[in-house]
């Protein structure tokens, strides 16, 4: 149960619970269903979070579900916003994690330190839902894979500096690896572990 | 692993100002919605809803004597709530039912308890009806079951 001083700093959640959780999830299935296009999601503009990664894990996290949260979001008020409005509970190892919330994308950890699941149960992993600065502008990269029927240029602002080498490791382990999840200021993008990727320079 | 403190124990302040708060949160739950309603006159202005009014289920759990094994009975609705007045207390509201007004006006109560500033008003206005009409259904009920109370004895049989 929350002790009454650490509820005092907890900040609403969303407005209206089942209909903004029932539009997020569903812009969650078509970001991951078709990687690269960019979905809308109404963002928790209230929380001490990025708006967008707020929505997102208030959708998908329970009490079930273990999060961790990277140094930039490993804050006081951040957890005492999780535990009201989720119930899940922290972990410090991001292996057991099965959402990490990455507030600082260029010092993301490396993927191989979280949950990668098993062969058996690849569903097991670690799901990332990274911050990133928005869509419109930064780096170009093309996608390809399942979802895509031809390949797809997206632009990345504030992108981990070397996602491509990254995901193309991540996607090396296949059925195995994490999923990704970019949340911009106001929208997504779904980075599936089956998508291939290469950076246009 | 959150990094905040649990709730202290011990202190005999704290355990004496959370069985009051019990006390309220005892009463909020028993009452009638129409008798929650006045504290909406009582509240100031500018409370946050952290947690907007919301129905959800749980689940009740039973056991037959005090050794007998835990079991679910079964599912109750219950309407919960959260709100933080302006001075920073935060009250809880859960109440059996499907009626979400009465679950805030429960969590208005005990943000408003919490405050402390105006207990008197509170117990004059919401609290002390509450108990009164609690009192009052109790004493009658009491007094239909002892109009049909038999009371059995034994003779003493007559031995010579």
């Amino acid at each position: 149960m929350l002790s009454t001083t650490s509820a005092a700093a907890v900040t609403p959640g969303f407005r209206d619970p089942v209909f903004q959780a029932q539009a997020t999830f569903r812009a969650l299935l078509d970001a991951l269903a078709e990687p690269g296009i960019e979905r809308a999601v109404d963002g928790i503009a209230t929380a001490p979070l990025p708006p967008v990664t707020a929505a997102v894990i208030a959708t998908l996290a329970d009490f079930e579900t273990t999060l961790w949260c990277d140094a930039a979001l490993r804050t006081p008020e951040i957890a005492a916003w999780l535990a009201f409005h989720t119930g899940a509970p922290l972990v410090a190892d991001p292996a057991r994690a099965a959402f990490a919330l990455i507030g600082a994308a260029e010092t993301c950890p490396a993927f191989a330190d979280f949950a990668l699941g098993t062969d058996v149960d690849p569903s097991t992993s670690t799901t990332l839902i990274v911050a990133v600065d928005g869509f419109d502008a930064g780096r170009r990269f093309r996608l390809a894979g399942p979802g895509i029927e031809h390949p797809r240029d997206v632009t990345i602002a504030g992108a981990p500096r070397d996602l491509a080498a990254r995901l193309a490791a991540n996607g090396a382990l296949f059925p195995r690896g994490v999923d990704l999840i970019l949340a911009g200021p106001t929208s997504i993008m779904g980075l599936p572990r089956s998508t291939r990727i290469e950076e246009i320079i | 692993m959150t990094s905040f403190e649990p709730t202290p124990h011990g202190s005999a302040e704290i355990e004496a100002t959370t069985a009051s708060r019990r006390d309220v949160m005892a009463l909020a739950a028993q009452a009638t919605a129409a008798e929650l309603r006045p504290i909406r006159d009582l509240a100031p202005e500018g409370v946050l809803d952290l947690r907007p009014p919301e129905l959800g289920l749980v689940m009740l759990r039973g056991r037959i004597g005090g050794s007998g094994a835990p079991f679910n009975l079964g599912e109750a609705t219950v309407a919960r709530a959260a709100v933080r007045l302006p001075s920073g207390a935060t009250g809880f509201g859960h109440v059996l039912g499907r009626d979400a007004a009465k679950a805030r006006d429960a969590a208005l109560l005990d943000a408003l308890w919490q405050d402390g500033d105006d207990r008197d008003r509170l117990q004059r206005i919401v609290l002390t009806p509450i108990a009164t009409r609690l009192a009052r259904d109790e004493a009658r009920r009491a007094a239909e079951v002892a109009a049909t109370r038999v009371d059995f004895f034994t003779l003493v049989r007559g031995d010579d």
